[in-house]
Formats: C-alpha cells, sequence, structure tokens
C-alpha cells in the first residue's frame, strides 16, 4: 500500500468535505485530470473542458453533500461527471460512444433493462476509477492485485511467480480491497446525483 | 488478521474482477485541463447560480420554450436600475402585451425602449399590472428571433432602467419578456411570460 498517497486523499476527502475554496482546489489538481480526461472520453475534445467545469462548480457548491464516509472523492466527481457528461450528449443529441470492452456492471444491475448507452458511461467511469485506484496501491500491491484481477491469476499462481511467499501475496490483496473499493463506491451507489 | 478472505471480501473481488479485466491502457490515460479552467471554475462557481454558462442550463421546465432551452445562449446578469439621464438616445422601443401568454399577466401591459447612453445601454420598462406570485419573482429578458439565444437582465425591481451587459446587442436580441419564476434557483426561462415586444426603431 502507498501509504503517503493515501494518507493525503484521506486528508483530502476530510477537508473536501467541511467546504471552503482552498478545499475546492486542492481536490481540482487532485482530481482535474481524472475528470477532464473521463469527460474528453464521453463528450469529446471539443466539449470537455466545459463539462469539466461545470462539473467542479457543481461540486463546489455540492461541498457539504459530500459524504467521505460513503466513498472516495473520485468516485464522488466522477458520478457527477457522468451526469453532466450523459445531459451534454442529451441536449446536443448525441449518444454515448460504444464501449467495446463488454464490461459487466459490478452492481449487479441487469444491462437489459439499463439504458445501453448509461452502461457504455458508467463502464468507463468505473474503469478509470479502478485505474485510478490502482495508481495509488504501492508497486508491490499493484503488480499482485493486477495479476490477481487483470490476468485472473490464483494466488499461488501469483506467489510462484514473483517468488512472494503465499501469505504476502493474500496480505497485499487483501489490504487492496478497501482503497479498490471506495474508489468505486460512490458512483456505484448512485450518490453525485444532483 | 487472517489473510484468508471472507465471503464478503470474495464477493468484492469478484466485482472487481468484472470491471478490471476490461482495463486498458486508455483507462490510466489522463489528459491535463487546459490552462485557465480553474480560473474559469472559481469564476463561474463564486457568481449566482443563475449565470452558469449557456450549455449547462436546465431543460426540465416546459411551455414555449421547450426545445430551444437546451440551445440557449444566456448571460444572467444582476438587474440594475439605471437612474435616468437626460443625454440618453431612444434606439428601439416596443409596446409590451400579454397576447398569447400566461392568463396570470392578463391585465399586463407596458412599453420598453432600448435606450443609448454614451458607451452603454439600457432597458428601459414601463409595465402595468405586473402580477405577484407567492415564491416567485418576475425577470426581465430579452431574447433573439430564433428564440434560442437569451440575455436575463435579472429581476424586475419595477419601472425603469435596467442595464443591458456590454457586448450585448439589443439588435440581436429583440424581444423584450418578462417572466414569472419560481424561487427554486433553476436559471432558465420558465415559459410563464407575462408581456412580450419586439422592439424595432
Amino acid at each position: 500500500m502507498n501509504e503517503a498517497a493515501t494518507s493525503d486523499r484521506n486528508a483530502l476527502e476530510q477537508c473536501f468535505a467541511t467546504g471552503g475554496e482552498q478545499a475546492v482546489r486542492v481536490a481540482y489538481e487532485r482530481y482535474g485530470s481524472l475528470v477532464y480526461s473521463f469527460c474528453r472520453r464521453i463528450v469529446g475534445p471539443d466539449d470537455a473542458a466545459e463539462v469539466a467545469q461545470d462539473v467542479f462548480v457543481s461540486a463546489w457548491r455540492s461541498q457539504p453533500t459530500y459524504d467521505p464516509d460513503r466513498g472516495g472523492l473520485g468516485g464522488w466527481l466522477i458520478a457527477i461527471a457522468r451526469n453532466k457528461a450523459i445531459d451534454q450528449l442529451r441536449r446536443q443529441g448525441r449518444r454515448p460512444p460504444q464501449d467495446a470492452s463488454g464490461h459487466e456492471k459490478i452492481s449487479g444491475g441487469r444491462a437489459d433493462v439499463v439504458d445501453a448507452s448509461a452502461v457504455d458511461v458508467d463502464a468507463i467511469a468505473d474503469r478509470m476509477l479502478l485505474a485510478e485506484a490502482l495508481d495509488e496501491l504501492a508497486p508491490r500491491a499493484r503488480r499482485v492485485v493486477e495479476m490477481a484481477f487483470m490476468q485472473d491469476l490464483s494466488h499461488e499462481q501469483i506467489a510462484a511467480s514473483t517468488h512472494m511467499p503465499l501469505g504476502t501475496v493474500k496480505s497485499d490483496i487483501r489490504r487492496s480491497l478497501p482503497v479498490l473499493r471506495r474508489a468505486l463506491a460512490v458512483r456505484q451507489s448512485g450518490a453525485g446525483d444532483e | 488478521m487472517s489473510d484468508e478472505l471472507n465471503a464478503a471480501e470474495e464477493t468484492q473481488v469478484q466485482q472487481l474482477k468484472s470491471v478490471a479485466r476490461h482495463i486498458t491502457d486508455e483507462d490510466f490515460q489522463r489528459d491535463q485541463p487546459p490552462p485557465g479552467l480553474w480560473a474559469q471554475i472559481a469564476a463561474a462557481a463564486q457568481r449566482p447560480a443563475a449565470s452558469d454558462t449557456p450549455a449547462h442550463r436546465g431543460v426540465r421546465r416546459r411551455g414555449w420554450i421547450v426545445g430551444v432551452a437546451a440551445a440557449v445562449v444566456a448571460a444572467v446578469i444582476a438587474g440594475v436600475v439605471v437612474s435616468s439621464r437626460h443625454d440618453d438616445r431612444l434606439v428601439a422601443s416596443a409596446a409590451l402585451s400579454n397576447e398569447g401568454l400566461s392568463p396570470l399577466g392578463a391585465t399586463s401591459t407596458g412599453r420598453a425602449e432600448i435606450l443609448r447612453r454614451g458607451a452603454s445601454q439600457v432597458l428601459r420598462l414601463d409595465v402595468r399590472n405586473v402580477p405577484r406570485q407567492p415564491d416567485s419573482y418576475v425577470e426581465v429578458w430579452m431574447i433573439d428571433r430564433q428564440v434560442k439565444g437569451m440575455v436575463s437582465l435579472g429581476p424586475f425591481h419595477g419601472d425603469g432602467d435596467y442595464a443591458i451587459p456590454s457586448g450585448i446587442d439589443p439588435a440581436s436580441f429583440p424581444i423584450v419578456d418578462l417572466s414569472i419564476e419560481p424561487a427554486d434557483g433553476v436559471p432558465t426561462h420558465s415559459g410563464v411570460s407575462i408581456v412580450r415586444g419586439v422592439t424595432g426603431p
């Protein structure tokens, strides 16, 4: 675990909830590129800055509604960005980009009753948030998690491949779980909606 | 603490795997926001909520503006009643009537004048029988002929002069409109117009 990164993120989330311009500024410095990149993928380069601006203005005005106990600030911002981006596309009569990943909705929702376009946007949001969380992990833990989650290797296979004790592999995965889950928690709960 | 995962954690792992196995390099890529975006955010956030940029204005309201709200171009400027001066020059004027509009303004009539005052311009309003509704206020608008772009001059404070924002050409927004707006913080036109007129020379 990258303890320093996690500590900084926790401090920012607690600070953000108490309000103030400086907290929003720090949040922008921390998550501005994530939000902007997400917007760029969904609405395209021409509208990305405008939507990202709207996201942070909304976040600024909605600061008291962010609850760190419900999940990460990045997920909260992406939940707002998701709605803003879809609104923008609808206003323009455009469809969200098709997501070819075959993503399965993590929350267990039935894809066949969900707007397919919204699912595509949700899939991109989830993957970018998970990627953000992976970046927060310490190198060893990240390597183990990627082998377990992305390559679907067993703990034993990872231990054998990395020459790490099996207990260390399991420990790294277990300690990483809260970080990864927290990254996705707010967006998948539907919070962040205005 | 045991390193073995419990059932709940195993479920979390499976859920995370369903996302993780589709991650691509693109999901890690980050584009930097354009320079100046923070300044725009800070400026926008510290203006009244009604001053959000045009594309952000809501579409939930219904009425005559349905279908065009998405394209609304609006800069909402707090209404400023400006004192009259003798060097005003009449640019355009219009009679304001309730014809075809909300029955709430059935008896409302008035007159609008566009006046040039030095380098600036003002909208002079003289409106009779302005209805007052609980939890609402009357807002002054200038609207283009396509009814797609509009400029709010702010709440109606009574007869007098309302500053037209610099950069706004009244000829491009010739429709003067007063609407009843619920005090709900939604910046879009409510669709409940009480008087309207098209200014001209």
